[in-house]
């Protein structure tokens, strides 16, 4: 009975599907804004958080990538030091730096990107990209590997030679995982960081990966007593360090733009709602003189609130799992990571949202006389 | 048992200055299967009397008996939950829902007077083939004539074999063959299933159907033949 009291209380067709329509788009809004977040902050995970690095030795307060990273430096030296601790399987020194990339022969601004650089030892030293979508790793100093998003940006591809700072370098390799929306990683030979930024025989962070079975936490006593300033991180904490870094930017502006979408979507629900309620007085008149139970019709309205938002949602999470193929396909420079929880999380929220939007218009109730039936 | 009995009622509408007593210690009461006419003029007090009938309204003093259990002594709900079993409406507008079609709206009265599902569609059933609407099941109301409307309205008022029928100008907004296809139509209907009809109208087409003829007026029942 409750279907056929929901089905008669529906609102006209066009103004309900505008409706799903909004929800849908808000829906959509709320889920590219919490993919991209998560996006950003599964790319510093992965690099971060890569298996092959076990510690990450930083100068004192430098615990992530993103800030602080260029406050103070380490002397290169250290990485023999370290190297000779037993239970230390390898040592590497990365260095990092925001530099320009831009084409060859291009005086375009637009074609001109600063990025993250990465130096490392290549081809296989630690602190190396992630994943390649194309092509290999950078094996010289005038190689590099490039994020897919920064290479598309630029109109570059494997092959391409472009200018890093200030010296010619040729793709290698394309990566993924590596874009954190503000910028983009590029990777190539730490001489040649070094050599860009003026910081010849230091380094911003030396990468450890311990031998099978040695004593995780002796050893970051060890490297701490041994050498001065520096701070020793366990891959967990510096991953998490690095997360919580993204998360402070992004954080808040999800959750506004999460409760505007969900503003924006029950003031929909609730105006359609209210003119159902409004416009169907009539009927709903009818229906209490024929003896419907004034908590039935409640629920009907309820359920119709319901309906609109759950189906707003579905076709908000089918069009991002659309737009995030697309996206890929066409246009790699927003990156999106949907993950089933997160949107039935936001899902639920926006259906929950339906219902409250529905409370107003479902009091309105309370003010319609059966006799009205008599008179329409 | 009489299905209604209305007992010595008076009824003001409006508060203050502008209360205007429209029923005053009226009485009446309906045999099953009888179908009584009430007629007057716009304003006499119609379709206050109706509503009254139905719990619908609560009178300032005298009883409404309905299908044995007096009204507006008890909770709301019980009073709703006769209406919807023991009554059934027919408007001067079909007010069938726009939202559903024949057939739905027909069985939501049932669902409604607590018939199951399968009752309910049945009932429906049988009544649509009554009426010649077996066809039509599948329309919205706005696919039908207002003559079609008005006698699914009737087969509405009826699915759930009400104790009463209250017909406000059923046949008012209707052309003469129209009109009489929906007076035939509930006139017959009704007392194959022992409803009692009530019809406040205007319309002298509807005498022939009557067996009793009500004539109220300012408030006061004038007449009863």
């Amino acid at each position: 009975m409750l279907k056929l009291l929901a089905k008669s209380l529906r609102g006209r067709r066009i103004r309900t599907w505008l409706t799903i329509a909004g929800v849908a788009t808000c829906n959509l809004l709320v889920i590219v804004i919490a993919s991209a977040f998560r996006s950003v902050r599964t790319a510093m995970s992965d690099y971060t958080g890569q298996k092959t690095v076990d510690l990450w030795v930083a100068p004192p307060g430098s615990d992530n990538l993103i800030r602080g990273s260029f406050a103070s430096l380490i002397p290169l030296a250290y990485v023999d030091s370290i190297r000779a601790i037993p239970g230390v399987a390898v040592a590497d020194p990365i260095l990092e730096a925001f530099l320009a990339v831009k084409l060859l022969r291009s005086n375009d601004p637009q074609k001109r990107l600063t990025l993250l650089t990465i130096g490392y030892m290549p081809p296989n030293g630690l602190g190396g990209p992630p994943a390649y979508t194309q092509g290999r790793a950078p094996r010289g100093l005038s190689e590099v590997a490039m994020d897919r998003a920064a290479a598309y940006r630029l109109g570059v591809g494997v092959g391409d030679t472009v200018m890093l700072s200030e010296y010619q370098v040729v793709i290698t390799g394309l990566t993924t995982g590596t874009n954190i929306l503000a910028t983009q990683f590029v990777f190539t030979g730490f001489d040649a960081v070094a050599a860009g930024t003026g910081t010849m025989g230091q380094a911003k962070l030396i990468l450890v990966k311990l031998s099978p079975e040695s004593d995780c936490g002796s050893i970051i006593q060890t490297i701490e007593k041994r050498l001065q300033n520096v701070r020793v991180y366990t891959r967990q904490y510096f991953m998490k360090s690095n997360e919580r870094e993204i998360s402070a930017g992004f954080v808040p502006l999800l959750s506004l733009v999460t409760i505007l979408g969900l503003g924006a979507a029950a003031l929909l629900v609730g105006l359609l709602i209210l003119s159902v309620v409004e416009e169907r007085r009539g009927d709903i008149a009818v229906l209490l003189a024929l003896g419907t139970e004034s908590g039935a019709i409640g629920r009907g309205v309820l359920a119709h609130s319901v309906a609109l938002s759950l189906k707003g949602a579905l076709i908000g999470i089918s069009l991002s799992y659309g737009l995030d193929a697309a996206l890929d396909a066409w246009f790699p420079t927003i990156p999106l990571r949907i993950a089933f929880t997160e949107v039935a999380a936001i899902a639920g929220l926006f259906i929950a949202t339906g219902l409250g939007a529905a409370v107003v218009p479902v009091m309105r109730l309370n003010t319609i006389d059966p006799l009205e039936a008599f008179r329409s | 048992m009489m299905p209604l009995v209305i007992d010595s009622v008076s009824k003001t509408r409006g508060r203050g200055k502008r209360a205007v007593k429209v029923l005053h210690d009226v009485s009446l009461s309906v045999d099953a299967g009888e179908f009584v006419l009430l007629e007057g003029p716009s304003g006499a007090g119609k379709t206050t009397l109706l509503a009254v009938g139905a719990g619908l309204l609560t009178p300032e003093s005298g009883g409404v008996v309905l299908a044995g259990r007096r009204l507006h002594t008890g909770s709301r709900a019980a009073d709703r939950r006769t209406r919807a079993t023991e009554v059934g409406f027919v408007f001067q507008r079909s007010n069938l829902l726009p939202h559903l079609n024949v057939r739905e709206n027909i069985l939501l009265m049932g669902r409604l007077a607590g018939l199951t599902a399968e009752d309910s569609l049945r009932e429906t059933e049988n009544l649509l083939k009554s009426l010649r609407l077996h066809v039509l099941g599948d329309r919205f109301p706005h696919e039908l004539s207002g003559g079609e409307e008005q006698r699914v309205a009737v087969a509405r008022a009826l699915v759930h074999h009400p104790s009463v029928v209250l017909a406000d100008e059923p046949t008012g907004n209707l052309d003469r063959h129209a009109g009489q296809e929906v007076a035939e139509s509930l006139a017959i209907l009704a007392a194959s299933r022992g409803s009692a009809v009530i019809v406040a109208t205007h319309d002298v087409r509807l005498i022939p159907f009557a067996s009793r003829i009500v004539k109220i007026e300012d408030g006061r029942i004038e007449t009863s033949v």
